[in-house]
């Protein structure tokens, strides 16, 4: 029987790695962003967040977004009912800041389900009930903080959506144009208003061709390492 | 697909440049995102078009250098094209069926720039050289299709594969940017010359629908800025 020996270099690197993990742990700062909205896509979605700001330079995270469907696809036929659901890893890296202006390249990949009933699929003569998405969403966000309170943010992301079943489709490639407001209530709070609209084309033409959402949510800070970072909200497409 | 490329190219570059300008500390290199809404002055009919360019600045902010994208999409186009199928060809009872239109241009961006003497306002001149991919498509209850089958098949045979097209385009204009009086962030208006070579569908055989058209936008601009 091979036994198995960890090398002083595996142990080296393993030990190594657990002391950037510790001191990240002590430099970070914790977020839980909760959002509610509705788009043309979704009647109403919410959407849950939980992101970790390593650094005033870089942010990681993950969400999850679900929604009671509106217009959306599955095989790139119309469905008007149903549930749509995401799973994403969005991450923030800044790239320039000058005075109170800062520019953040951005980039959020996940994974979505979207389902009906059976009958619906029936009557529908879609190709089935569910649908699984994989997307893909790098932007450019700039940031300006008007105010130790008062944050806006524009820029533009580019969500591509590829369906992977019951079909391979590039379902939807938009321009999404970004409006977001954060407010510090306290120092453990944050009102944000996001907005997002763009055009898009995917599937031959079938699926959308512009969209549009709003929200409106709350971010708890976990934490005090990076309170101006945390001013920074993050699209929630 | 090009449209694709184009995008992570353009990507890439700003980010390579934003990256060196805040290590590198190189003068003269900066940045910008401009957001815009736009009216297109068509035949007969105004479009609405939102779009975006973002780039790097370039020689003291004197060259943007950077890449371009606005659409002049169906949904929020109301206009409706009523169009005549084939000889023998109906569609749900109808010989004539109303058409909707969309639009997507997309490219490079090279715009030199200067600041009126005396003022803040700044003064560009956008030189977009790209494509377009338009067409036509069936809209509201036509897209319920009669067997259930994908809209773009019916679309496809309706209009013998002719429902959209994508072609060259190149685009001239002067925008002016006028400070909001906090620093980066400016608003502006523009006015644009589009000319598009060799675009034709079934609806619009001529090709005239976007080419040597007009358009005005109105825009948010923001980015770092060269000190004066």
């Amino acid at each position: 029987m091979k036994k198995s020996h960890s090398s002083p270099l595996k142990k080296k690197i393993f030990f190594t790695a657990l002391l950037c993990l510790f001191l990240f742990e002590l430099k970070a700062q914790n977020m839980f962003d909760a959002t509610v909205g509705t788009s043309n896509q979704d009647q109403v979605f919410v959407n849950l967040a939980l992101r970790r700001q390593f650094s005033e330079k870089f942010r990681l995270g993950v969400d999850v977004h679900s929604g009671l469907v509106n217009y959306r696809f599955i095989g790139a036929k119309v469905i008007d009912e149903g549930v749509s659901t995401s799973i994403n890893i969005p991450l923030m890296l800044r790239i320039h800041q000058r005075d109170r202006l800062r520019l953040d390249f951005y980039n959020k990949v996940g994974l979505r389900f979207q389902s009906v009933s059976s009958d619906y699929e029936q009557d529908k003569d879609l190709q089935a009930s569910s649908s699984v998405g994989v997307s893909f969403e790098p932007g450019l966000l700039a940031t300006f903080a008007l105010s130790e309170k008062l944050s806006i943010q524009s820029g533009v992301t580019l969500p591509n959506l590829f369906e992977i079943s019951p079909e391979f489709i590039y379902e939807n490639n938009v321009t999404n144009l970004v409006a977001n407001v954060g407010y510090k209530l306290s120092d453990t709070s944050l009102l944000m208003l996001k907005a997002g609209t763009g055009p898009a084309a995917g599937a031959d033409g079938d699926s959308q061709k512009y969209t549009w959402s709003v929200q409106v949510g709350l971010r708890f800070l976990l934490g005090k390492n990076h309170p101006e970072a945390s001013l920074i909200t993050e699209p929630s497409f | 697909m090009r449209k694709y490329i184009l995008l992570l190219v353009a990507f890439a570059f700003i980010n390579l440049h934003a990256f060196s300008q805040e290590t590198v500390r190189k003068p003269g290199v900066g940045w910008f995102i401009t957001p815009e809404y736009s009216v297109m002055f068509l035949d007969n009919h105004v479009g609405n078009a939102v779009g975006v360019s973002f780039g790097v600045k370039l020689l003291k902010d004197h060259l943007k250098v950077g890449f371009y994208n606005y659409c002049r999409s169906g949904p929020i186009n109301a206009k409706t094209f009523p169009t005549q199928l084939p000889e023998g060809v109906r569609y749900k009872g109808k010989e004539v069926i109303d058409l909707r239109a969309d639009h997507g241009a997309f490219g490079l961006m090279v715009a030199p720039s200067f600041y009126l003497p005396k003022t803040n306002i700044e003064i560009d001149i956008p030189i977009y050289f790209g494509s377009i991919g338009a067409g036509f498509y069936l809209a509201g209850d036509d897209r319920k299709t009669p067997d259930n089958r994908r809209v773009s098949e019916w679309e496809n045979e309706l209009f013998n594969g002719e429902d959209a097209a994508f072609a060259s385009m190149l685009e001239v204009g002067l925008r002016a940017f006028i400070p909001t009086g906090v620093d980066g962030l400016c608003w502006g208006l523009g006015l644009h010359y589009t000319t598009v070579q060799d675009w034709s569908t079934y609806a619009d055989p001529s090709g005239d629908f976007f080419n040597n058209k007009f358009r005005a936008s109105v825009f948010v601009d923001l980015g770092s800025k060269a000190r004066r």
